[in-house]
């Protein structure tokens, strides 16, 4: 998207002109007079030169694309001027990822480019945890007078990719009865040890508890935790007011939100539970759930391009109806689908949503990336505010995993593991 | 200075306090007249560089303020000296102006308010040219004095303008001294080539045609300028 603008800051100029030409005549001094002459010189220099032909072409490269967690990754931004005028006055603005925060140099930077010359500019970034792409660049090009402004975007695929292992997702115990890897209360053939029970004709022989047998002459049959497939669908909330952060230039919750969801589609990658990616927001997004590698290739490319995920909030109006979202959520959701609704909670609707999810029998979870802060009165009654839908939810039997996003996701759910937050 | 950094850039800033100081001392040629501008660029220079701790270094934040409270004081002493030394009334009309808009200038690169960088550093432009006009009316200096040091003092606003909003946009840790060279050299050569013409045409023409033909003839073109700028 290429803008062409008026900058007017000459306008005030022909003031020194008017000025000097007032007082030069009214005092009868020819010198002043003459000073006027200047001041027209000046008031007349923007209307010397157009708007500049910006043609550019954007290059960045890493120094290592797949780097651990807190390392600087140098990014080298290069620009060329790939049209014939020298452009003397151009700003360029590198589109780091929202989750990324400049560890050292500058991703701002200025040049003139002769036709054909590039310019080099390096920074590092400290690398987070999860898949970042770069957003394109914003260049905005002058000419020398500074009168008229092109702003502009560059744009090329960089990508940093972070590894985390997430240990599990967090998700009931409810299963679709096909065979998979969350493991159950359901006894039957499996490995972890269930329960005994009494013989019933047509238990395989196997499992027969041959030592009480001996002892007692007693049938019994030993039963194990069955082991499940899921399915799920990450729901993203990514309405107007889902779009806070800590605090100003500090990632916000839906930028924790989309992190999240990728790592832990990272986490299904290689086992056969089906997953599904839904957003709400200025546009409604889905995608049902789905196993293989090509299911988790689209649904990755669905949070890197869909309108309804941009990185930029929308305005309030032109935030979607949630409660009629919701409504076509539920009515793509089949039955036996857990939710997994990324929000952080900022507003009572989203909490209607999960409820409404929780009574159609959709056992639904929430993980809620903890933007507050505790500066002000009004930051305080928000996060008091958050604290008291959290539990409100958790009353109505939806485990929540509150999330301060200086955690590793995986540390979190670990913990969140071992307490058996579960129901 | 905590937080991020939209200060004006520092070479386009140094530049417009430098170029603003030529401009008074053009009209300005008495010894004590050129102490006192001397005086009062040297100290704006320090308010307004003093505690930018991307250009110092890292030093104590205290010796910054230090060097800023040095800087304000010798600023009051050059303008002291200003109004004290130099007595006689056209002298001062010549020189008080332009001493207030170096000031002005410096207080808008510093910024002293980012809101209000614009507002000080136009007024610092008006307070300049009425430096100039002033001088021209008491006919205290020649036609290309006047013509060169209202040059300097619209180059001098461009400058300080280009510099904030480049510190604006791109924040004041961005490399950014080649845009503004540039920058500074195109506007200075146009001032160049606007005061050689001007003179060209006084010495030339300017004689014969009377004065009020003259006025008029300017008149009706800045008119016109205005009337094109809307």
């Amino acid at each position: 998207m290429t803008t062409v603008r008026t900058t007017g800051r000459w306008r005030g100029i022909v003031a020194v002109g008017l000025f000097a030409v007032a007082v030069g005549v009214l005092a009868d001094r020819p010198a002043v007079l003459l000073v006027g002459v200047v001041g027209a010189g000046f008031a007349a220099y923007p209307r010397l030169l157009g708007p500049p032909s910006v043609e550019l072409d954007l290059e960045r490269r890493l120094d290592d694309g797949h780097p651990a967690r807190g390392d600087p990754v140098t990014v080298t931004t290069r620009l060329t001027n790939t049209g014939d005028r020298t452009l003397t006055d151009v700003r360029i603005v590198d589109g780091v990822p929202p989750m990324l925060t400049v560890a050292s140099g500058s991703p701002r930077h200025a040049a003139v480019l002769r036709p054909g010359e590039t310019t080099e500019y390096t920074y590092a970034v400290e690398a987070e945890h999860g898949r970042h792409q770069f957003d394109p660049a914003t260049v905005v090009v002058r000419n020398v007078t500074g009168a008229h402004e092109v702003e502009t975007t560059v744009a090329t695929g960089t990508e940093i990719d972070c590894a985390e292992s997430v240990p599990s997702l967090p998700v009931r115990q409810r299963t679709n009865g096909h065979a998979g890897r969350l493991v159950t209360d359901d006894g039957g053939s499996g490995i972890e040890f269930h329960a005994v029970r009494e013989y019933r004709r047509g238990d395989p022989l196997g499992r027969i508890d041959s030592k009480r047998w001996a002892r007692t002459g007693e049938l019994t049959t030993v039963e194990f935790r069955e082991e499940r497939r899921t399915s799920v669908l990450l729901l993203v909330d990514a309405r107007e007011p889902a779009y806070r952060s800590q605090r100003e230039g500090s990632p916000n919750a839906v930028a924790h939100s989309l992190a999240a969801v990728e790592r832990l589609l990272a986490t299904l990658d290689d086992t056969n539970d089906f997953v599904g990616v839904a957003a709400l927001g200025r546009e409604f997004c889905w995608a049902s759930p789905g196993a293989g590698p090509d299911h988790h290739a689209d649904l990755r490319r669905l949070l890197g391009t869909h309108p309804g995920l941009s990185a930029t909030p929308p305005a309030p109006e032109e935030d979607g109806d949630v409660a009629r979202q919701t409504e076509m959520l539920r009515k793509r959701l089949d039955a036996d689908t857990q939710v997994l609704v990324c929000s952080p909670l900022t507003d009572d609707a989203i909490v209607r949503t999960v409820r409404t999810l929780e009574a159609a029998s959709h056992a639904t979870t929430v993980l809620s990336p903890d933007v507050t802060a505790d500066g002000t009165v009004g930051e305080r009654l928000a996060r008091t505010e958050r604290e008291n839908r959290m539990h409100a939810l958790r009353e109505a039997g939806v485990p929540v995993v509150d999330w301060t996003p200086t955690n590793p996701l995986g540390t979190v759910l670990l913990g969140e593991h071992r307490r058996r937050w579960s129901a | 200075m905590t937080g991020v950094d939209h200060r004006p850039t520092p070479v386009a800033s140094a530049l417009a306090v430098l170029l603003a100081g030529i401009s008074t001392a053009l009209l300005a040629p008495g010894p004590e007249q050129r102490l006192a501008v001397f005086g009062t660029v040297a100290g704006v220079g320090l308010v307004v560089f003093g505690d930018r701790d991307d250009l110092t270094g890292e030093y104590p934040r205290l010796v910054g303020r230090l060097v800023v409270a040095v800087g304000a004081v010798v600023v009051v002493a050059a303008l002291a000296h200003a109004l004290s030394a130099v007595g006689e009334f056209g002298a001062q009309a010549e020189l008080v102006p332009g001493l207030v808009g170096v000031v002005c200038i410096g207080l808008g690169t510093r910024p002293l308010r980012q809101r209000f960088a614009r507002r000080f550093v136009s007024a610092g432009l008006a307070a300049l040219v009425l430096g100039v006009v002033l001088t021209g009316v008491f006919e205290r200096a020649d036609p290309p004095a006047l013509l060169a040091a209202t040059a300097a003092a619209v180059v001098a606003w461009d400058l300080a303008e280009h510099a904030i909003s480049l510190g604006e946009q791109l924040r004041a840790d961005a490399r950014t001294y080649t845009v503004e060279l540039v920058h500074a050299g195109v506007s200075g050569g146009y001032g160049a080539v606007l005061v050689v013409g001007a003179m060209v045409l006084y010495e030339n023409g300017g004689t014969g045609v009377p004065l009020g033909a003259l006025a008029l003839l300017l008149a009706a073109a800045v008119t016109l300028m205005a009337v094109l700028y809307n």
